[in-house]
């Protein structure tokens, strides 16, 4: 079974799982538009998953010498985008532990050093980041940004 | 007006702070000021908003305001051919002129249009939603399958938080941050910003992926042609944007794509769209800024607000002593006419001043991918944070990143889930209205019936578009 299959079960598994959960709602109204909604996605996948196996019996009897080395380079490509969504979650977990505003120049000066760019570059840029951020943010539409966990238990926010 | 010009482009970039925030920044300062004042400065701020947030959504796949969303659609894919210039040209003079069109229009038919918004009921409005929702249909990119598959998670997506009538909780798992549902600035970065940027990075090189035909200033004066290239398109995407402003209770966010979908179904070459094709452009943001006119009206001489930031201009009004309504156009004429002129004036000057920039703002299409990534991670979190100060939509971003990659990997439609998720709320809300109002048979009614014979030429169109190419379905 191809990778695309598998999504088009998980799309129809949280659709079922839905329905599931909104019989147990109270009132009608509440219900009624989930069940709709769950058996159109319920239908629709269906259609998609025959459709998906149909391609994947039609590609798997056309299978060249090319597939193995296709197979290398999607792997690559998988590891450069985990790679990269793993410094989203990074800039994450710091946003949440010391807040934007040490987070944001750490995460610019670190990507950008990390990537070949120079110091003095990487620090410009960082400083760059927080002061357009922070501008923006507090003095010109005075909300004021998250301080961190560890700040806000320190009191020092 | 000058000060809101600056304000209103200058916050722009941010996703969330764009329209709404500034105008309820300068809200607490109308006891200061005078009513002619006081007021052209909040309604100038609403409208340069969208020409601000037009070029990030073209040049980063953020957009700076939501009804900016449609315009990324093929905006970003133009920055990728290395026309981020053209299309911005194209974006800032087709919202200029639908400003100022829409103006125009509120002037002419405002004793036509107010008749008719007064006829307006929420059965109606059931099947002017159920018609943004058939254009899920003409969204669908390659596989109609994948297009509605998308469009139902969407509409499904909406329903997480309470239920608008009953107010039970619906798929919050206990969690109170869920209660009023997920936030539409998190959903818009997670599923286009975060996506790009995570795929520019693994990619590497720059957004724009070939060389530009055309130096900087001959590629924004071809998108200045384009507009008027495709008049027609214009003049039909500001109509709807203006119309739907005038509906009290839609919001903005929705007529740009009612006027993408409307492009794409009347289109030559529906194919195009969605790889980089001009109209895609012109489309969304002729109509988002041609809204404010529409709204605009309703409010003065309705009292009625079409959009969140119409209601923070009836705010500003009361705060000055004013009562919008029907009088307002009789007793406080001068002020009337002078917030419409406010609209036409500032979105001249705001377009001048983006026309300047635009050579300068496009080059960000060839900065690498190592100094881009971490500015759009920076500003599409940031402004999630910012949309309602809580951390939790930052997650939420995060979470639908996860979802736009596989989406984005596996060809199912982002817009068409965007579209579901912004109309569905307000579906469900309309719809039960209408039940209770009008019993099962709501919908006959000649507005309602006129509108269901539209919804099914557009979904006939759609299936008859997709039976043609074999492949599609």
């Amino acid at each position: 079974m191809r990778v695309s299959s598998y999504v088009v079960i998980g799309i129809m598994v949280v659709a079922a799982t839905v329905m599931v959960s909104s019989l147990g709602m109270g009132h009608w109204k509440s219900k009624l538009l989930p069940l709709i909604l769950g058996g159109i996605i319920l239908l629709l996948g269906a259609i998609e998953l025959w459709r998906e196996m149909s391609a994947g019996k039609k590609a798997a009897s056309t299978k060249t010498q090319t597939a193995t080395s296709e197979r290398k380079e999607s792997r690559e490509m998988l590891r450069r985008y985990l790679l990269a969504g793993g410094w989203v979650v990074g800039f994450v977990v710091t946003i949440y532990l010391l807040g934007f505003i040490i987070a944001i120049p750490l995460f610019t000066l670190a990507y950008t050093k990390l990537h070949g760019t120079s110091w003095w570059f990487a620090v410009i840029l960082a400083v760059l980041t927080l002061g357009l951020m922070y501008i923006i943010s507090e003095p010109l539409a005075s909300i004021p940004l998250y301080r961190g966990l560890l700040f806000m238990h320190l009191d020092l926010g | 007006m000058f000060l809101g010009v600056l304000i209103g482009l200058s916050v722009g970039i941010l996703p969330a702070i764009g329209g709404l925030v500034p105008m309820a920044m300068v809200l607490p300062f109308m006891f200061l000021l005078r009513p002619l004042e006081g007021l052209p400065l909040i309604v100038t701020i609403s409208a340069v908003g969208y020409q601000g947030g037009s070029m990030t959504a073209i040049l980063l796949n953020i957009p700076g305001t939501e009804p900016n969303a449609a315009t990324l659609i093929d905006g970003f894919p133009m920055t990728q051919k290395g026309e981020a210039a053209r299309a911005i040209g194209a974006a800032l003079t087709s919202s200029t002129l639908g400003g100022v069109g829409a103006v125009a229009l509120a002037l002419a038919v405002i004793p036509v249009l107010l008749y008719i918004v007064m006829a307006i009921t929420s059965a109606d409005m059931v099947f002017v939603i159920l018609l943004g929702i058939s254009f899920i249909a003409v969204l669908a990119e390659r596989s109609m399958t994948k297009g509605l598959l998308s469009g139902a998670l969407g509409l499904l997506i909406s329903l997480i938080g309470y239920q608008p009538v009953t107010g039970i909780p619906r798929f919050t798992f206990g969690s109170t941050f869920l209660y009023d549902g997920v936030g539409l600035v998190p959903v818009i970065v997670g599923l286009f910003a975060i996506p790009e940027a995570i795929a520019l990075a693994a990619t590497g090189g720059t957004v724009a992926q070939v060389e530009a035909k055309l130096a900087g200033m001959q590629q924004v004066l071809e998108g200045v042609k384009d507009v008027f290239r495709h008049w027609w398109l214009f003049l039909r995407s500001m109509v709807i944007g203006y119309v739907v402003g005038v509906i009290p209770g839609i919001g903005g966010a929705v007529a740009p794509f009612v006027a993408y979908g409307q492009a794409k179904a009347s289109s030559r070459h529906p194919e195009k769209y969605g790889t980089g094709c001009v109209e895609g452009v012109i489309a969304p943001e002729s109509a988002n800024n041609a809204v404010l006119g529409g709204s605009l009206l309703t409010t003065l001489a309705l009292g009625l607000p079409g959009s969140a930031g119409m209601a923070i201009l009836l705010g500003a009004f009361i705060l000055q002593g004013l009562v919008p309504g029907p009088r307002m156009m009789t007793e406080h004429c001068d002020l009337s006419l002078t917030l419409l002129l406010v609209v036409v004036v500032t979105n001249i000057i705001a377009g001048g001043i983006c026309f300047g920039l635009i050579p300068h703002v496009s080059k960000i299409a060839r900065v690498p991918a190592r100094i881009l990534f971490p500015l759009i991670v920076v500003i599409a979190l940031t402004g999630a944070f910012l949309y309602r100060q809580l951390l939790g939509d930052v997650i939420i971003a995060v979470t639908f990143s996860v979802l736009g990659l596989v989406m984005r990997t596996f060809g199912y439609s982002r817009p068409a889930l965007l579209l579901g998720f912004v109309l569905g709320t307000l579906f469900e809300k309309y719809l039960f209205i209408a039940l209770g109002a009008g019993g099962p048979f709501f919908f006959l009614r000649p507005i309602s019936l006129s509108l269901i014979a539209i919804i099914i030429g557009v979904i006939g169109l759609g299936l008859v578009r997709t039976l043609r190419k074999k492949e599609a379905f």
